[in-house]
């Protein structure tokens, strides 16, 4: 195809013969690719020859040149010149390599490196600046080679890498991929190695990688790095950590291995920042962690158990880390974890013995540090996973619930009582009552165990209960606290929870106002009362106390019983005043003895005592009818009485007969002036747990069946199973509702007609309106 | 009404049919047999024109049965008999002429096929469901069967085909003297309970909607088992 040099030239072009520069141009190439210097000048002749050959236009060649392209389509416009050229190009790319490769195929291990990446750099460079200098080559033939669609023609550039890599790489790669191999493997064992030399072949790899389909893709398809490289190196990496490990395993403790393979890992993170090309990371590690810690997983299991009876926090905190990396590799842990602290929670409760059982500050105070324990270690080892927090939540549910006390009183309600007779020691006036931040965080404590409790409702009886007591005997320690406490309750459970205590304390206020008025009352009628009288009034529904008993007031207190009734009456007519007798109490100062004493008695206390006014001995029976108070209260009135030797008798203490006589005794002596002989009645203590017990109970039942009528009126029609659920459900605020007692509210309910089973299915109910 | 069914395997026999229905060619034959069964009515009643608990001995006996026999149940539900213990005129006569019988004779012969009806497996439902209300009529105003009473409504219901757990059941309820009588659901469901409860209870699921006094005994039993295998133990 070397045309005429001289000969048409009908444009006046100039025509240059491709054989006219090309020894020139040769030499030129020569000089680039042995890496010498070269000038300005030398540079822009070259350039020059490949321009002018570009441009000189063959008019023989015309058509035929054009015919050369396999599309065939006519040229339009300029015609280009290259094929010639880039053929010899090519030729000498291809003598070139051919000739260096036979300095390094005998080569091994180091050695084959440093000769595979000098030479691949140097090749570079020159192959960059052959680039430049066929730069309108590229511009103009090859890209319309490759616009038409052949896809053999590259720029000059990637010319000379698919021959690099078709000529040299071929030939050398398996020697240098197991030389780059061997190196890593050597870092592996600690030794330093020249980390240049392995970098050198992964850009080398990588730039490999044409995407030949489409020279103008973005970046390089990383295909030769991945296949001729990649493959193996994983491959090599599983083995050698797999041979590590488990020779480690062999002969060190668990505890040891993990921090090796912590360290392993970030070592092979950081290799691949380093020299590898950064699509490996997440296949590297994946296949170390497949290798260093989800092949050992069963000895991480066991070992966890160890780790948590040791307390051992930071290596429970490793092997997190280490096993979170493996998909539901948590989920033994998990487990193991939730049973530890089940059983941790457990072992100390029933450590505590018989003691836990009455004294709540033990039982909470158990029950808290276990959960403090593990609840920091979720926190920092477990990074506060929320599975860990289940299992701790999950596990902390079930002691909490059900323990060796709650066995004791074979009550699950034993719990909630406990935690709030707790409450009541706290917030009652005490001679070492704490500061009320140390309170107010005892109290948050309080509410932490307060969220595992399953029947809130026993908690709230009892709470309420207890609160009552203190508002009535002027017992709380604070307001605030007490108050706060409140509001806490209000937050976790809502409205309704806490109704009735806030109205407590209202009716506490506006007693308050009204003990006020009623000292005026007196103060201007003129009529002043001869003793000091103060009352609080209650609104029924709010406050947890029953009806009293029969009883006959003291005559010395008629008068104010009457003053009060009438001015009350005078201020709400309509309301009924019920007198809490049990409930109050008062002073009676002595002047029968040697010294004068004030006793703090209860009223009954104060009844019997004012009988001795008027003669020194009575016997049960006629106190009984002075005073009408029940029979077995009134022994234990007595019995009190007794303790504190203010009445003696001759007959047995423990079994009082209505023909029993009991003595005033004029030898009382006491160190103190002010004596206190107001204590709670054991039994009475024993009794109202009881009955209170046995409320809950019938509240429940009452809860279930309005429940379950609430649901089918809304379903009309619903499975048995969804209608457990349905009524588990809208109960768990306030409690958990056993199984057998729902189903004898469903008996109930059906018996009174409210639901019936549907006909032909047994397990369907629909409501009767 | 099952009459239906009875007459289907008598097709030479006209059909009963209701009293407003029009149908005079047949009502001959009927009118005769209506005078029959009258006459046999007016043998047993008293007083105030029904049969009371003293006419009902007496027809018993001349049946040749006893007055708690399966059979005399059976004819009293048949019968549409309201109140336990009595028959009214009404009911009586519509009751035989729903049997196709006017006279004892007649009565006695129509007992096998009475007595196969109600093996059917629907049939005897209706017919257990419907005894326990009858029972109740007893008193007035009663709600519930008192435990004593359905134990003895159960032995006769189930005189013909008695499921074997009967008697285990039995022992349960008089060994409690905290039962407080039988509910009717607890009554219904007894009877589908003995169909699809195994005898040693094993496929029992106490999840499901059987009435507590079921899961109870059920309880009870496995808790008599586990001791007697102890013992064995």
């Amino acid at each position: 195809m070397s045309g005429s040099s001289r000969g048409n030239n009908p444009h006046g072009l100039r025509q240059i013969g491709l054989d006219q520069i090309w020894d020139d141009l040769k030499s030129g190439v020569e000089h680039v690719y042995e890496r010498q210097s070269m000038a300005r000048t030398r540079y822009m002749e070259l350039y020059t020859h490949v321009y002018n050959y570009c441009t000189s236009v063959h008019m023989t060649q015309g058509s035929r040149s054009s015919a050369k392209s396999k599309k065939g389509q006519g040229a339009g416009g300029a015609q280009f010149v290259g094929l010639e050229l880039y053929k010899r190009l090519r030729e000498f790319l291809k003598n070139y390599l051919v000739d260096l490769l036979q300095g390094g195929q005998d080569l091994m291990d180091e050695t084959v490196l440093t000769f595979y990446t000098k030479q691949w750099e140097e090749y570079q460079f020159s192959s960059k600046v052959l680039d430049g200098v066929c730069a309108y080559l590229n511009r103009h033939w090859v890209r319309r080679e490759c616009d038409e669609g052949r896809k053999d023609i590259y720029d000059i550039y990637s010319l000379a890498l698919v021959t690099w890599r078709d000529n040299l790489f071929k030939a050398l790669n398996k020697q240098v991929t197991n030389a780059v191999l061997k190196l890593i493997e050597r870092e592996r064992h600690g030794e330093t190695i020249n980390t240049r030399l392995v970098s050198g072949v992964i850009n080398c790899y990588v730039a490999l990688g044409l995407n030949e389909d489409d020279l103008t893709a973005k970046g390089p398809t990383l295909s030769v790095y991945k296949e001729n490289f990649e493959s193996h190196f994983l491959e090599d990496t599983e083995a050698f950590y797999l041979r590590e490990s488990t020779e480690f395993l062999r002969q060190n403790p668990v505890t040891e291995y993990m921090k090796k393979a912590e360290a392993r890992l970030s070592e092979e993170q950081r290799r691949v920042q380093l020299y590898l090309h950064e699509s490996t990371q997440d296949a590297l590690a994946r296949v170390c962690e497949k290798v260093l810690i989800e092949k050992h997983l069963e000895i991480f299991h066991s070992e966890f158990q160890n780790l948590l009876d040791d307390d051992k926090n930071d290596d429970l905190g490793r092997m997190y880390q280490l096993v979170s990396r493996i998909a539901d590799g948590l989920g033994e842990l998990k487990s193991l974890l939730e049973a530890h602290i089940h059983y941790q929670g457990n072992t100390a409760i029933e450590k505590c013995g018989d003691s836990a059982l009455n004294d709540p500050k033990i039982y909470v105070q158990t029950i808290l540090d276990v959960h403090k324990k593990y609840n920091a270690l979720v926190m920092t080892a477990f990074n506060n996973d929320a599975g860990f927090v289940a299992a701790l939540d999950k596990a902390c549910g079930r002691f909490i619930n059900n323990n060796s006390v709650t066995k004791m009183a074979n009550s699950s309600s034993k719990s909630p009582e406990l935690l709030a007779r707790y409450c009541d020691l706290l917030l009652k006036k005490s001679s070492k009552n704490p500061e009320e931040a140390e309170l107010e965080d005892t109290l948050n404590q309080v509410m932490v165990v307060f969220k595992y409790i399953e029947d809130k409702d026993v908690f709230q009886k009892f709470y309420s209960k207890m609160l009552a007591k203190r508002l009535v005997q002027h017992m709380s320690a604070s307001d605030d606290a007490e108050a706060s406490m409140i509001s806490k309750l209000k937050q976790a459970c809502g409205f309704e929870y806490t109704s009735k205590l806030q109205r407590m304390f209202q009716d506490i206020g506006v007693s308050k106002d009204l003990n006020e008025r009623f000292r005026k009352h007196l103060a201007l009628s003129g009529e002043p009362l001869d003793i000091d009288f103060s009352i609080q009034v209650l609104s029924s529904g709010s406050w947890p106390f029953q009806q009293s008993c029969e009883f006959t007031l003291p005559i010395e207190l008629e008068r104010s019983f009457h003053r009060f009734t009438t001015f009350y009456s005078s201020q709400h007519s309509g309301r009924k005043l019920n007198w809490l007798y049990n409930m109050s109490k008062g002073e009676v100062v002595t002047n029968c003895f040697k010294n004068r004493y004030t006793l703090q008695a209860s009223t009954f206390q104060m009844a019997v005592l004012l009988q001795y006014n008027t003669a020194d001995n009575y016997t049960v029976q006629q106190l009984q009818e002075s005073t009408e108070v029940k029979q077995d209260t009134l022994v234990q009135v007595l019995q009190i009485l007794l303790k504190s030797k203010l009445l003696v008798t001759d007959a047995d203490e423990n079994e009082l007969l209505p023909t029993t006589t009991l003595n005033l005794f004029h030898g009382y002596k006491n160190k103190k002036l002010r004596v206190n002989i107001n204590i709670p009645m054991k039994t009475e203590v024993k009794q109202e747990q009881e009955t209170t017990h046995k409320h809950i109970e019938e509240d429940r039942k009452l809860l279930i069946q309005a429940a379950i009528v609430r649901i089918m009126k809304m379903r009309k029609i619903l499975k048995h199973q969804q209608l457990l659920g349905e009524v588990l459900n809208q109960l768990s605020s306030r409690f958990k509702p056993r199984v057998p007692v729902i189903k004898k509210c469903i008996d109930i309910l059906i018996e009174k007609e409210y639901l019936e089973r549907v006909d032909g299915q047994k397990d369907t109910y629909s409501y009767l309106a | 009404m099952s009459t239906s069914r009875i007459f289907s395997q008598y097709s030479k026999l006209p059909p009963i049919r209701k009293p407003h229905n029009n149908n005079d060619t047949k009502r001959l034959s009927l009118e005769c047999s209506e005078g029959q069964v009258t006459a046999l009515f007016d043998l047993y009643k008293n007083d105030e024109d029904c049969i009371d608990e003293e006419g009902i001995v007496k027809f018993c006996n001349d049946l040749g049965v006893k007055p708690d026999d399966f059979i005399v149940l059976v004819l009293a539900w048949k019968f549409n008999a309201e109140l336990m213990g009595r028959f009214t005129r009404t009911e009586f006569v519509s009751g035989c002429k729903a049997i196709q019988a006017h006279s004892i004779k007649w009565i006695q012969s129509k007992f096998p096929l009475l007595l196969a009806e109600v093996q059917n497996r629907q049939t005897f439902k209706e017919f257990y469901r419907w005894s326990y209300k009858f029972c109740l009529t007893v008193e007035p105003g009663q709600r519930t069967l008192s435990t004593e009473v359905a134990i003895q409504m159960w032995t006769i219901v189930f005189s013909q085909r008695e499921p074997p757990i009967l008697p285990r059941w039995f022992r349960f309820l008089e060994r409690h003297e905290s039962i407080r009588g039988i509910p009717k659901d607890t009554w219904d469901m007894f009877l589908p309970f003995t169909e699809q409860v195994r005898l040693d209870l094993t496929n029992y699921d106490e999840s499901e909607a059987w009435p507590s006094l079921l899961d109870d005994f059920v309880e009870y039993e496995s808790d008599l088992h586990n001791q007697n295998v102890q013992m064995q133990e």
